[in-house]
């Protein structure tokens, strides 16, 4: 889990967007229970009621359920719901900034790509 | 739970609140943010009862609490000052505040005690400015005192004990929720703290709403942190007449 919250944009938000991460990375698999609300807020040191805001948020989209008496689990679709919603966001969201920029700093599209591969080559080496 | 209706508290001519209406629903941590002498003090006060309004209603939990016993047993303030000329032990303030609290949980308040490293033999006033914080914020959290006011209770603390202090506060109101008033001049530092934020300026209120609503707000605005949005809603610094 994510151990800090930076806390430039709402909170609910990045509670939200920490336990989707742990989700697409796998680490947190389908039928895990979710860390509980108290050892959350311990670990990012944010109002009990924030962290269930997010929670809820998740709930509400089906990514995580509730069982009653024991806590909230991932759903079994939940990664593939996650990979469908952000990936369909992703040429809009990061590739078409990526592109824009580029050409405006006058990167051609060659140029572009062997940039990405090195970065790719990089992260995978990591 | 909490409700003002056109309250105005002044002394002499000078109002340190204004005709100041607002609703707490409660079993929140509220932030109350304001400028020196904004009338953060002032409000915690007659909640707590130590004043009664110049004119206008305030109620907590339906009822006014000024001289009012079924209300001042159940809401707690706890201020940055006070004790430097308490004689008394610090295990004698603490039995003391045990003996007025009806919700005091005596187990807790020990636990709190070792992790805060009070020197429990020793007299208050020979405490340094930060232990008697520590003391301060124990009786605060044992108390479980259903309204809790902590009034910049961490000065004088340093940087652990107050992050010590703010931990405390957050997993003893995960599980024993119930409404929790704090007002800091280090916003960005305690904001994580709040869900709710009242911001009061010049004996008004600002801004009262969630606290991701003022992230928003400053996301949107031009302002790098929440400490400059604030500045930025109360009006600024001003500085005519400093050169």
């Amino acid at each position: 889990m994510r151990a800090a919250l930076d806390g430039s944009s709402p909170i609910f938000q990045q509670v939200k967007e920490a336990i989707e991460e742990e989700i697409l990375r796998g680490k947190l698999a389908p039928e895990d229970q979710i860390p509980s609300n108290r050892k959350l807020v311990a670990l990012w040191e944010v109002n009990p009621l924030t962290v269930m805001k997010g929670v809820q948020l998740l709930a509400d989209e089906g990514i995580l359920y509730k069982k009653r008496g024991e806590g909230m689990f991932v759903a079994p679709d939940a990664p593939e719901r996650l990979r469908r919603r952000i990936g369909g966001g992703f040429v809009k969201d990061y590739v078409e900034p990526l592109v824009g920029l580029a050409d405006a700093l006058g990167i051609g599209l060659d140029g572009l790509c062997k940039q990405i591969s090195a970065v790719w080559e990089e992260l995978r080496n990591d | 739970m909490i409700e003002f209706k056109n309250v105005t508290l002044a002394f002499k001519k000078q109002k340190a609140l204004d005709n100041v209406s607002f609703t707490l629903k409660g079993g929140t941590i509220c932030g109350v943010l304001g400028r020196n002498g904004a009338g953060k003090t002032s409000l915690f006060r007659l909640l707590a009862a130590y004043v009664r309004p110049t004119s206008g209603d305030a109620r907590v939990f339906g009822e006014n609490p000024y001289e009012n016993q079924r209300i001042t047993q159940k809401v707690a303030l706890i201020t940055d000052m006070g004790d430097e000329y308490n004689s008394f032990s610090v295990r004698d303030t603490l039995k003391l505040a045990a003996a007025f609290r009806p919700n005091w949980d005596e187990g807790y308040a020990q636990r709190l005690a070792k992790r805060f490293e009070l020197p429990v033999k020793k007299a208050m006033s020979s405490l340094s400015h930060g232990q008697r914080a520590s003391v301060r914020a124990v009786v605060g959290l044992a108390s479980r005192c259903e309204v809790t006011i902590f009034d910049e209770a961490y000065l004088g603390m340093d940087a652990a004990f107050r992050k010590m202090f703010v931990s405390a506060i957050l997993d003893d109101f995960t599980q024993n929720p119930r409404t929790i008033l704090f007002s800091t001049h280090f916003i960005d530092e305690m904001s994580k703290l709040f869900n709710e934020v009242l911001i009061l300026d010049k004996g008004k209120v600002a801004f009262q709403g969630d606290s991701d609503v003022l992230r928003q707000l400053r996301q949107n605005s031009s302002s790098a942190t929440l400490q400059d949005l604030f500045i930025e809603i109360t009006g600024g610094i001003d500085n005519e007449g400093i050169s």
